[in-house]
């Protein structure tokens, strides 16, 4: 009797050893993700996270931090270097200062990262990843087929009521703002938000330059803006709507709510702005005016060259997704990250679970389900951030077309306009700067950027005359633009 | 008659008395006015609010955006969190500083001076951000309630109130008689000095909650389960995405929501200030006495 108890308790041991064993095999992994939130609180219980989890086989803990505040939290857990999450979002400036010390080197792992290197080489971009000693602490955010940002947008509504044509060129514009000024006395024609600064950057695209160091394709060379010729006209031509009171005054210090209610009220008529504000233009002034449609007006082409937009790069360093070397479990953190970059990870971050969030039509083409809020379906039930799809830093290869998809008719419209004008902006060379040179780079360019933007807004409003912009000029070569080209020259160069 | 008389001169204002109720009222509508904005924005209805339209009562009745932000339930938890974090920190600290401060204001307590110029030392010169993150991080009080209500247990400048008030308003004939018949000094604490402090331990409570109920920075830096996060944050988070979605308008934010930023914004901020301000009528007839214990005596 004893010997047979002896070999059911041993069986019973060898069987729950086995029985660990196997089940070992399908143990959930838990990660951490110190991750900055601006749309939704990420967590398992968003559908699309979940079945990520599902797939990969990992519980993820997200430590959801309010945007604003995510550097104050990042450089606290960097600087005390104590309780980092296994997966950390950063920008790469981040991971040049820190990366060595404690986050993993993807060129350690490379064979565990051949789907994100593969994306990477497809369109050349590793070197936009790589620090100059060529390791990678990140992966980016990537796009598929990069998308346009800025846009010059007009009320057509209004432009067509009162008989005048789409103006194409500079003069064209001008004109166009003259007659709305005219008919509109209390109007004004454009208007802007977030200060001059920013209101600035815009123009300077559609003349072609910059406020800072950029890279002027024609000449294939880097360039400071504030010296070129177009940026004189740029200025010079704010300065005309600044007088002629074209361009908003109130642009200097409006809230978003007083830019956004001028332009639903009629008290303004155009704006430069992002793809996606002529939306929230048209979807919140419908119900009061059926007729209200603003969109993007064809950049102006100035001494027969049109416009840049800014657009989109294939690789986002902003958003980068790293590892850190306290992570217990490297290896299925480098699984998850690789996976995002792969076809099936992609479609499940960014069009989600087929039948929930998307489904397929008879030609093939993806489409959003009926439930899903889009600019072409605002009654769905929730919008796709809140199934978990397409949240920025997560979604780390973002398909385009989802975009498209969400698109509403005038954005729609205005960037292929834009495409169909070619507008968007040549592709800058990837500059390695040494650290030494990067601080000498960030100091000298701050200091300019300072000066630039006091004296650029004071041309402006005409606080300053612009006879005094040689005066200007050689402020900035005493202050040092021409170190800092020469900088530019020399890394270039080699 | 010459009674009614007098009362009628005494009831008669002099200039000085309607300047007085003139900039009282002055002040009173200014400070009434972002409130009664706030109220008005969050319950009109959309489109003037989009219009701008909206600068002092409400235009339309709304109350979608009320029915949206407590339709999340991460809301209620973080109302409960605010609640266990103020309320732990609020008792711990009443008792740590109030012994403290009797402590301190007894006269023949012999490192009486030492103590106080340690304390006083303290609240000038601090540790900073990293080491104090490193100090809880080690004593695994991160991710914790008890990160914010441990290190908040002790205030330098409650016990200084707290000092002062018991040096001043508690007779030390009380303490001495009873030590005569006999008392300790916990009982002397607990039956004496206590009965006698309302205002003072009033006073200290309501800074306790109003600053726990308020705290935003340190639930940020040292939670990191949302569970645990306190209604700031997850207020912060919420003003955050509705920043997020009134300005990068490349992503597409604003028309997803049927209801403007402002109107969430405003329904948030007045939903979370609402209970301390229902708190304030309770406590205010201890309020006046107890806010000037610190501000007239040394």
């Amino acid at each position: 009797m004893k010997r047979l108890i002896s070999i059911f308790v041993v069986l019973l041991l060898v069987m729950g050893l086995i029985g660990t064993a196997s089940a070992g095999g399908d143990d959930i992994v838990k990660l951490s993700w110190l991750v900055p939130t601006f749309d939704v609180n990420l967590s398992m219980d968003l559908p699309v996270i979940a079945e990520l989890g599902r797939r990969m086989n990992v519980e993820i803990e997200f430590r959801n931090v309010a945007g604003d505040d995510f550097q104050t939290k990042f450089n606290t857990m960097i600087a005390s270097a104590k309780d980092m999450a296994d997966l950390v979002s950063t920008d790469k400036d981040s991971l040049a200062l820190y990366g060595r010390d404690l986050f993993v080197n993807f060129n350690d792992h490379e064979d565990q990262f051949t789907n994100y290197f593969a994306v990477l080489d497809r369109v050349n971009c590793r070197d936009r990843v790589e620090m100059d000693d060529g390791s990678v602490y990140g992966a980016a955010r990537f796009t598929d087929e990069p998308g346009m940002w800025y846009g010059l947008f007009m009320r057509y509504d209004i432009l067509k009521e009162n008989g005048i044509a789409i103006p194409n060129t500079l003069d064209e514009l001008t004109d166009t703002f003259a007659k709305l000024k005219e008919l509109y006395p209390d109007s004004s024609p454009m208007t802007g938000r977030w200060g001059l600064d920013n209101n600035i950057s815009f123009w300077l695209y559609w003349f072609r330059t910059g406020s800072g160091m950029y890279y002027k394709a024609d000449e294939d060379r880097f360039v400071y803006g504030p010296t070129m010729d177009e940026f004189k006209q740029a200025i010079e031509y704010l300065h005309m709507m600044w007088e002629k009171g074209y361009l908003d005054h109130e642009t200097l210090t409006q809230t978003d709510e007083e830019f956004y209610s001028k332009l639903y009220t009629g008290k303004a008529f155009g704006m430069s702005d992002y793809f996606g504000a002529e939306t929230n233009c048209n979807v919140n002034s419908v119900a009061n005016n059926p007729d209200y449609y603003m969109c993007a007006i064809p950049l102006p082409e100035i001494n027969g060259v049109r416009g840049y937009t800014k657009i989109d790069s294939y690789v986002n360093t902003g958003e980068m997704l790293a590892i850190s070397n306290t992570c217990e479990n490297i290896d299925k953190a480098c699984e998850l990250v690789n996976y995002f970059y792969t076809e099936e990870g992609a479609n499940l971050m960014c069009w989600g679970i087929e039948g929930e969030t998307y489904e397929i039509s008879e030609d093939g083409m993806k489409h959003r389900t009926s439930n899903i809020i889009t600019g072409n379906n605002p009654d769905g039930q929730v919008t796709e951030r809140e199934t978990g799809c397409r949240i920025g830093n997560v979604a780390k290869y973002w398909i385009e077309a989802v975009d498209v998809e969400n698109y509403s008719g005038a954005q729609r419209e205005g960037k292929l306009l834009y495409n169909e004008l070619g507008v968007g902006e040549p592709i800058s060379p990837l500059l390695h700067f040494t650290e030494d040179q990067t601080i000498y780079r960030k100091d000298l360019s701050s200091e300019l950027s300072t000066y630039r933007s006091e004296t650029v807004a004071a041309f402006i409003t005409g606080e300053k005359d612009l006879a005094e912009w040689d005066e200007f000029l050689a402020t900035l070569q005493s202050i040092g633009y021409e170190e800092l080209e020469a900088l530019y020259t020399e890394v270039y160069g080699k | 008659m010459q009674s009614a008389r007098s009362l009628k001169k005494a009831r008669r204002l002099s200039a000085f008395d309607i300047a007085v109720y003139a900039i009282s009222t002055a002040v009173g509508l200014i400070m009434l006015y972002p409130f009664v904005y706030m109220i008005s924005l969050s319950v009109s209805d959309f489109q003037p609010v989009l219009n701008g339209e909206v600068i002092f009562l409400p235009h339309g009745f709304n109350t979608a955006a009320y029915r949206v932000f407590f339709a999340d339930n991460s809301i209620w938890r973080a109302y409960l969190n605010t609640v266990i974090i103020a309320v732990g920190n609020t008792i711990l600290g009443l008792a740590v500083n109030s012994m403290a401060g009797y402590a301190l204001s007894i006269s023949i307590f012999r490192w009486r001076r030492p103590a106080t110029i340690y304390l006083m030392f303290t609240m000038f010169f601090g540790g900073g951000l990293i080491p104090f993150y490193i100090l809880l991080s080690r004593m695994s009080l991160v991710n914790t309630y008890w990160a914010l209500i441990v290190p908040y247990a002790l205030s330098q400048w409650y016990i200084m109130i707290f000092r002062t008030f018991f040096s001043n308003d508690i007779p030390e004939s009380l303490r001495e008689s009873a030590l005569l018949d006999g008392a300790s000094e916990l009982q002397i604490f607990r039956q004496i000095v206590l009965p006698l402090s309302k205002p003072v331990f009033a006073t200290i409570t309501m800074y306790y909650i109003v600053s726990n109920w308020n705290n935003y920075f340190m639930p940020m830096l040292l939670l990191d389960n949302s569970e645990l996060f306190p209604l700031q944050v997850i207020l912060q988070h919420k003003l955050s995405i509705s920043n997020a979605q009134k300005m990068d308008g490349s992503l597409n934010f604003d028309f997803y929501s049927a209801i403007p930023v402002q109107s969430t914004r405003a329904a948030a901020i007045l939903a979370s200030s609402l209970p301390i301000l229902c708190l304030y009528p309770f406590i205010q007839k201890y309020f006046v006495k107890g806010v000037m214990i610190g501000a007239v005596k040394g």
